[in-house]
């Protein structure tokens, strides 16, 4: 795999730039589309805001100036997509942002691309009802295996504060799921 | 399920993986609070194949683009609004330029109201992570007495039943 110093460098120079966007399209694509995908939960928003994330990786990796590493900063860029993506459809259909959750788990019920069973889809239900950063780091520990170094430097928290946000949410989740038992 | 698995360092033992299925659906059985290993979500067949391509039309698309402004003269109108607060700054400044803001300055009751009215966020752990034990002012709660009404209050609205304090009649 090539270095991400090299990396970065190809993708600031004109010659080499869309060789290397290429690369980088198919380095990060699948981490960073489920990612998008557990905030968004529809395949179709989720292919939208990864596009767009690319592209905002594109026209501003001029700026990118190494401080943190490349992928951290596309999944800050993902990150900040997809939860933008989400506000601008609550605000579009003048709903809160609890019913929007609500509405986006129910739709998986009938989503082609939604292939869970009962306790996958309830797992949902418990993942939507969570708080946004609890939710964030909950789908980044659990589902994307980052280590809490990784999350902490793509969401900007301490370790302690993920660590304590990871362990409220899978408290909540374990008794959502009792719960509806 | 097109779910991708990173490699972190770590192996499994030989044909791990080919039993997984099993032992997890097993263990569901046995615990009903274990949570599911994958999130049941799935793609188009071929999604990622033909993504590269469709990024790269869509960048293109948005390269080429001229865009048309809405408002041409918009950029003069902004600078003569930048030009006026600039001199309505300036002038601010001069008027109450001697009235340094600090932290001191800030009433308790807006702070407080600050902290009622926002969302920090931040969960009593989180809390618990940044700020000292020792500047904690524990002392308050010890050696100050606490006015009754004030204690009853607390109660009033934190205790859903008086049974679980176990109250004896006469204290």
């Amino acid at each position: 795999m090539i270095a991400e110093e090299t990396l970065v460098q190809q993708l600031k120079e004109k010659d080499s730039q869309s060789q290397a966007f290429e690369v980088l399209i198919n380095t990060y694509k699948e981490r960073l589309y489920w990612h998008i995908r557990r905030i968004v939960l529809n395949h179709d928003d989720a292919d939208d805001v990864l596009q767009n994330t690319f592209i905002k990786v594109f026209r501003n990796i001029e700026g990118f100036k190494g401080d943190s590493k490349l992928y951290s900063w596309m999944y800050r860029i993902g990150t900040n997509e997809a939860l933008s993506f989400l506000k601008a459809k609550t605000r579009k259909l003048g709903v809160s942002n609890e019913e929007m959750q609500e509405r986006m788990v129910n739709n998986l019920e009938a989503d082609v691309y939604f292939e869970g069973d009962e306790i996958q889809l309830k797992l949902q239900k418990a993942i939507a009802i969570l708080p946004e950063k609890q939710k964030l780091v909950f789908n980044m520990k659990y589902f994307d295996e980052l280590k809490y170094e990784e999350i902490s430097e793509i969401l900007e928290t301490s370790v302690g504060g993920l660590k304590a946000s990871y362990h409220l949410a899978v408290k909540k989740i374990e008794h959502f799921l009792k719960e509806e038992q | 399920m097109n779910e991708e698995h990173k490699n972190s360092g770590f192996k499994t033992p030989e044909n791990y993986f080919e039993g997984f299925n099993d032992r997890l659906s097993e263990r569901l059985k046995e615990d009903e609070s274990t949570l599911p290993e994958n999130a049941g979500l799935k793609v188009p067949e071929g999604y990622f194949d033909s993504l590269n391509e469709q990024i790269t039309d869509k960048l293109q698309q948005t390269t080429s683009t001229k865009v048309v402004k809405l408002y041409p003269h918009r950029k003069y109108y902004l600078a003569a609004a930048a030009i006026a607060a600039l001199f309505i700054l300036v002038l601010g400044i001069q008027q109450f330029g001697d009235k340094e803001l600090t932290f001191d300055s800030l009433a308790n009751s807006d702070i407080e109201n600050y902290l009622d009215n926002t969302d920090l966020g931040l969960s009593s752990y989180e809390i618990a992570e940044v700020v000292a034990l020792d500047d904690i002012a524990i002392d308050n709660i010890l050696e100050h007495e606490l006015i009754e009404e004030s204690i009853i209050d607390y109660l009033d609205e934190n205790v859903d039943d008086f049974d679980e304090l176990n109250l004896e009649l006469d204290e």
